[in-house]
């Protein structure tokens, strides 16, 4: 298992890290203890946001099992003696009030946020905005013509509370999004990565910043995706 | 070059290829980002322009060989407002390209009756030159009864900037009383974008191996297969819209339940909706008017407001119909503003719908 310190080494052969990753699992079956890795290993390489969606919400559902198998991971990634991370889950229907803190001690801990999201979060948010913007204009909070991409976009982020996804890493051999996140994949570069979530990790003593080739599935080597479009896997072999 | 290019025989491979393919499902709706004509461009020692003259013949052939394929709708990225902010050299090149192009659709007019194509302009037209705006009113108007194939092109268009628009329309829907701020559903929002009157999106290709939408019909594709090719727009051949499509039959079952869920998902909440409104409303009856009713005293309202001919059921199919009706008044309202806006930017001259001869009979 690859460790923070390598990890962190590797991200200093990055040129840009996304501040938020979204990780989308379009397989039925998948598991707790690779996403909990994934999600671990992005945080090691200094990502704050990271969402999770699976239409299901089969995710979303089983939050604690996640919490568990992202702190057992941890302890992996993670030595005693070095800087660790706090790493907070939330389930968007109950945003800001439920952070559940992996522990109570670690306030000075670099946060890093996951967020989990299901189909709800998709094409009905953007509903609940509109009825929530015809709302305010009709008791003269708001201009109709205040009504634009931009100011949306604002209190968008200030009601979900994380920047629209750079990357997005999509689990699973189907290419379809599935309803994540119709308002803020404006600009997210959908990375597929084939085959299922059964990731063995980084392999220990290979940087991820290096040597990396463009079928190469791991998580950590796609990141560097942000900035080149060339290394990216194709999708589609024509 | 035209919009309507002397067909080419397909070869026997084509033939063959194209009649494997349409043994399986074939999309009816494909959405084009047509990608890379300024590195093509580059790429071939050209002037950018001439990229996007390049890029403009390969739609013209791209739509023959989808209208082979018996897709019968394809919707293509033709300007997005963030090009405006581009060098004003390349906007007005597009533009000036535009212009011609569409200039052209309207000398050929005989052509696009005969091969019954409807154009349609998605996006904020009013952001254009007068001239173009006029252009692609007049080209709308002539084709707008066709209905063998269906091109939509998306100019002054970002997906964001349409689902803005259509929370603007429906804001208004509200302040002018068409409809009730409950009525806003996922369904209602659908039908006031630009896209209300197009069938699902089924499958989205993207040329120039870049791997992001850019903007483009981000509402309308989070149930359409996704297919990023990495050929540069003006290279792709009709090899790379057979690989799409058999990309979109591999991908087929899997995103088809998923949307059928997702639709019976959609009409689940909508009578959960109605349900609760319908409650809301009778306790509105019950209660002083203009109190606020939450949904437990309502419950209880309805309960002693109820008719004993009248179950609960039948009520809400009552509101369901009464909903119904506003959001269609509603939607003709604004269809008809739409349509106005455009019947303003046409000429004052009679528009010639085909051969001169055909527009004096009809005239």
């Amino acid at each position: 298992m690859k460790t923070a310190p390598t990890i962190q080494e590797d991200s200093k052969l990055l040129k840009k890290i996304p501040a938020h990753v979204g990780i989308v699992i379009v397989e039925d079956e998948f598991s707790f203890k690779d996403l909990a890795n994934i999600i671990v290993w992005s945080v090691a390489l200094g990502i704050s946001y990271i969402s999770v969606y699976d239409i299901n919400g089969e995710i979303k559902r089983n939050g604690l099992m996640l919490q568990r198998n992202i702190e057992e991971s941890k302890k992996e990634v993670f030595t005693p003696d070095q800087s660790n991370y706090d790493i907070q889950l939330f389930s968007s229907s109950q945003m800001a009030q439920e952070a559940s803190s992996t522990s109570s001690d670690n306030h000075k801990l670099p946060k890093a946020r996951v967020h989990l999201l299901c189909i709800e979060d998709g094409h009905r948010r953007i509903v609940n905005m509109a009825k929530c913007l015809s709302h305010m204009v009709a008791s003269g909070m708001l201009q109709k013509e205040d009504i634009v991409p931009s100011k949306v976009d604002n209190l968008f982020q200030e009601s979900l509370q994380f920047p629209d996804p750079e990357l997005c890493l999509k689990f699973g051999s189907t290419d379809c999004l599935f309803g994540y996140m119709p308002w803020q994949v404006r600009l997210t570069e959908i990375i597929p990565q084939q085959g299922d979530l059964r990731l063995s990790g980084p392999p220990s003593g290979q940087g991820v910043g290096s040597g990396a080739r463009t079928r190469d599935r791991r998580v950590p080597a796609d990141l560097r995706a942000d900035s080149q479009a060339t290394v990216l896997p194709t999708p589609l072999k024509v | 070059m035209t919009w309507f290019p002397e067909r080419r025989q397909p070869t026997w491979l084509q033939r063959f290829c194209e009649a494997v393919l349409k043994s399986g499902p074939v999309p009816r709706h494909v959405a084009i980002i047509m990608d890379g004509n300024r590195r093509f461009a580059v790429k071939n020692s050209m002037e950018k322009c001439e990229g996007h003259v390049k890029g403009f013949d390969k739609l013209a052939e791209t739509l023959e060989w989808c209208l082979d394929l018996g897709i019968t709708e394809v919707t293509v990225y033709a300007f997005s407002i963030e090009n405006f902010k581009r060098s004003p050299d390349e906007v007005n090149g597009l533009l000036e390209l535009s212009r011609q192009k569409f200039a052209k659709l309207l000398e050929e007019r005989n052509l696009i009756q005969e091969h019954g194509v409807c154009v349609r302009i998605l996006g904020d037209i009013a952001l254009l030159p007068r001239d173009l705006q006029e252009l692609l009113a007049e080209a709308v108007t002539i084709s707008a009864n066709n209905d063998r194939a269906i091109l939509n092109v998306c100019f002054a268009y970002t997906s964001r900037d349409d689902m803005c628009h259509a929370m603007r329309e429906m804001t208004d829907g509200v302040k002018e009383g068409f409809i009730r701020e409950s009525d806003i559903s996922e369904g209602l929002l659908e039908k006031c974008l630009y896209t209300s009157h197009s069938r699902h999106v089924d499958l989205l290709i993207r040329t120039s191996g870049e791997v992001r939408l850019s903007d483009f019909l981000l509402w309308e594709s989070a149930y359409s297969c996704l297919a990023f090719v990495k050929v540069l727009w003006p290279e792709f051949s009709i090899w790379n819209l057979y690989a799409a499509i058999l990309h979109y039959q591999r991908n087929y079952g899997k995103i088809q339940i998923a949307r059928q869920n997702f639709m019976i998902e959609r009409e689940r909440l909508q009578r959960e909706s109605d349900h609760r409104y319908m409650l809301e409303e009778e306790a509105g009856i019950c209660s002083k008017p203009g109190s606020p009713v939450d949904t437990k005293t309502s419950v209880l309202a309805t309960n002693c407001v109820l008719p004993q001919n009248k179950n609960a059921q039948t009520l809400v199919q009552q509101y369901a119909k009464a909903r119904k009706e506003r959001e269609d008044t509603f939607l003709a309202h604004v269809y008809r503003k739409r349509a106005d806006f455009l019947k303003s930017l046409l000429p004052t001259r009679p528009i010639l719908m085909g051969t001169p001869s055909e527009a004096l009979i009809a005239s």
